[in-house]
């Protein structure tokens, strides 16, 4: 529901003066950033590295390779030139799309050297190169588009460095989980360092959040690790992971602040840290029933820490994951008939309590399907 | 950030990416100028599906002669055979424009033999990959099915293959094509 009409409501119900709706309304909309023009224009600026990428990608045939490397270094150094002499005065909008196409371009011109020169198939290097030559255009950013379209073109270069680093000859997959695991709380604590609120907002709000959907998944993920055997040397590495991880958390720790909310978040990394980390180097195998209270408790911590935080659209979406789990549970513990009734009967009962608690608390923290149905009755 | 700093990092920022593309250009034609070339034979990786997207999948089909020295290596020679952590001494034995004759060797031992190129066994493993024109892609896979294809490699100093140009029964592919169309 928008603004005006949920002020009318409330001015209708007599829960404010109509003067006091109009400064809100007057307050409200002078904070109002354009996120929409932001999002359309870096996509139009998105468009147009595709189509840049695409053009060089269709190798056409017609103009010899060095023509074209000669007129894409053209394209790179006047778009490079533009941004560079007069993008202070354009727009923000303009200016981000720039950095989007400037940002494409860029990786669609190391992919036709590689077309031109048949330098084969080492697309880490291109893709390291590329991450390397645009980083300091690309900190220049201000909206939450380029943050998020930089943070995935980052993460996707990592990832192609690391599943290098697992494979032979290297066979170090230890240190690729080590160091992949690693990135949520990478994000996390540039998205929360003082001094990228202050200078950007955005970029922060942006690596906050990416950081820490990414701790509770790989947190998900690493509670799994329990059904495998994984006392194996090779997973060594994963102790170096969970030492620099434990030094970003307890930074973190510190970061967070002492609010409820805060609080519960604290812990909530803390465990996100463990079962990311200690299922996939101690796990006996076969802890079917551990994996599952781990992931549970880390839902659970996922939905008091999102009620604390007033967020009801991730209590939601918390209870809901339980709920599959449980009934996944169901399954996992089907065995005779005894063994298959009792999980049954006890995951009904924890999904009914599961459900009763959620009904309860999200009255009490807002909006959303449950919450306007109990004020209606 | 200050005045000055900012217009001099925005002036660094937006010209680093022209700067590290034209150093990546010089560095290719170093590469390719560097080096001497050789014409080896390929075929498709994947004899059903030689084309993927844009590029042609194939690998080397070396003509191996000698004895191989690689201390990794036993059994007979053959492509199969690669080992990643060996080198290829390539020679002129059969002749100046004939294909090089190809024995592995110890990567440490190949400057002390008479190797008129040396590669690193782990560039030239399969698949490899060549890029090709986008509308060009179905004729030169029939034509690749019927011809003897070569490619023009340059090796250079540092055991490194770089491709110049794929050949159909010794003539540039696009020259090849473009004489008989479609039916090779």
């Amino acid at each position: 529901m928008g603004l005006k009409r949920r002020l009318a409501r409330w001015v209708d119900a007599g829960l404010i003066a109509p003067q006091q709706a109009q400064r809100i309304l007057e307050f409200e909309s002078g904070r109002e950033r354009p996120l929409l023009l932001y999002a359309v224009a870096g996509l139009g600026g998105l468009a147009i590295a595709i189509g840049f990428v695409s053009v060089i990608a269709a190798n056409w045939d017609l103009i010899p390779g060095r023509v074209k490397i000669a007129n894409d270094l053209g394209l790179l150094v006047a778009g490079g030139l533009l941004f560079a002499r007069w993008s202070h005065r354009w727009p923000i909008w303009l200016r981000e799309s720039a950095l989007v196409v400037l940002y494409g371009l860029t990786m669609g011109s190391i992919a036709l050297v590689g077309q031109v020169y048949q330098l084969g198939g080492s697309t880490r290097a291109a893709m390291g190169l590329w991450s390397l030559l645009t980083v300091p255009l690309m900190v220049l950013g201000r909206s939450g588009f380029v943050a998020g379209l930089w943070s995935l073109g980052l993460q996707v270069t990592l990832a192609v460095w690391l599943s290098w680093l697992a494979e032979y000859p290297q066979d170090k997959e230890g240190w690729a989980l080590a160091i992949g695991a690693l990135v949520p709380w990478l994000w996390l604590s540039v998205g929360r360092s003082r001094w990228l609120e202050r200078v950007n907002p955005s970029y922060a709000a942006v690596f906050t959040n990416l950081g820490w959907v990414e701790v509770i998944v790989s947190a998900s993920i690493g509670a799994n690790a329990f059904y495998s055997d994984n006392r194996l040397e090779r997973w060594d590495a994963l102790w170096v992971g969970f030492a620099v991880g434990l030094v970003l958390t307890a930074w973190l720790w510190r970061q967070l602040a002492p609010t409820p909310a805060g609080r519960w978040g604290r812990w909530l990394l803390l465990l996100a840290l463990l079962l990311t980390y200690v299922p996939a180097r101690l796990s006996l195998g076969h802890w079917g029933i551990v994996a599952a209270l781990a992931f549970l408790g880390l839902w659970l911590l996922v939905a008091v820490s999102a009620h604390r935080a007033g967020m009801p659209s991730l209590v939601n979406l918390a209870t809901l994951v339980l709920a599959v789990r449980i009934v996944i549970v169901y399954f996992e513990v089907f065995g005779s008939l005894l063994s298959t009734g009792l999980g049954l009967i006890i995951g009904g009962l924890l999904t009914l309590f599961l459900v009763g608690l959620w009904w309860r608390k999200i009255r009490v923290i807002g909006v959303g399907g449950a919450g306007t149905e109990a004020r209606g009755s | 950030m200050n005045g000055k700093l900012l217009v001099a990092w925005r002036w660094g920022a937006a010209m680093l990416p022209a700067l590290g593309v034209l150093a990546l250009v010089a560095q290719s034609e170093i590469r390719v100028r560097a080096g001497a070339s050789f014409r080896l034979q390929i075929r498709g990786y994947d004899p059903r599906d030689l084309m993927r997207g844009h590029y042609l999948q194939y690998r080397y089909e070396f003509n191996w002669r000698g004895e191989d020295t690689c201390r990794a290596y036993s059994g007979p020679p053959g492509e199969e055979r690669l080992e990643r952590s060996c080198c290829l001494c390539l020679t002129r034995q059969g002749g100046q424009d004939a294909e090089p004759w190809v024995y592995q060797v110890d990567c440490k031992s190949h400057s002390s033999l008479v190797c008129d190129g040396w590669l690193r066994a782990r560039d030239v493993m399969p698949p490899q990959r060549f890029y090709i024109p986008e509308a060009r892609s179905t004729i030169l896979e029939d034509a690749l099915r019927v011809r003897r294809a070569t490619l023009e490699v340059t090796v250079n100093a540092w055991g490194e293959p770089v491709v110049k140009e794929l050949y159909l029964d010794g003539v540039p592919w696009s020259k090849a094509i473009a004489v008989t169309g479609t039916t090779p």
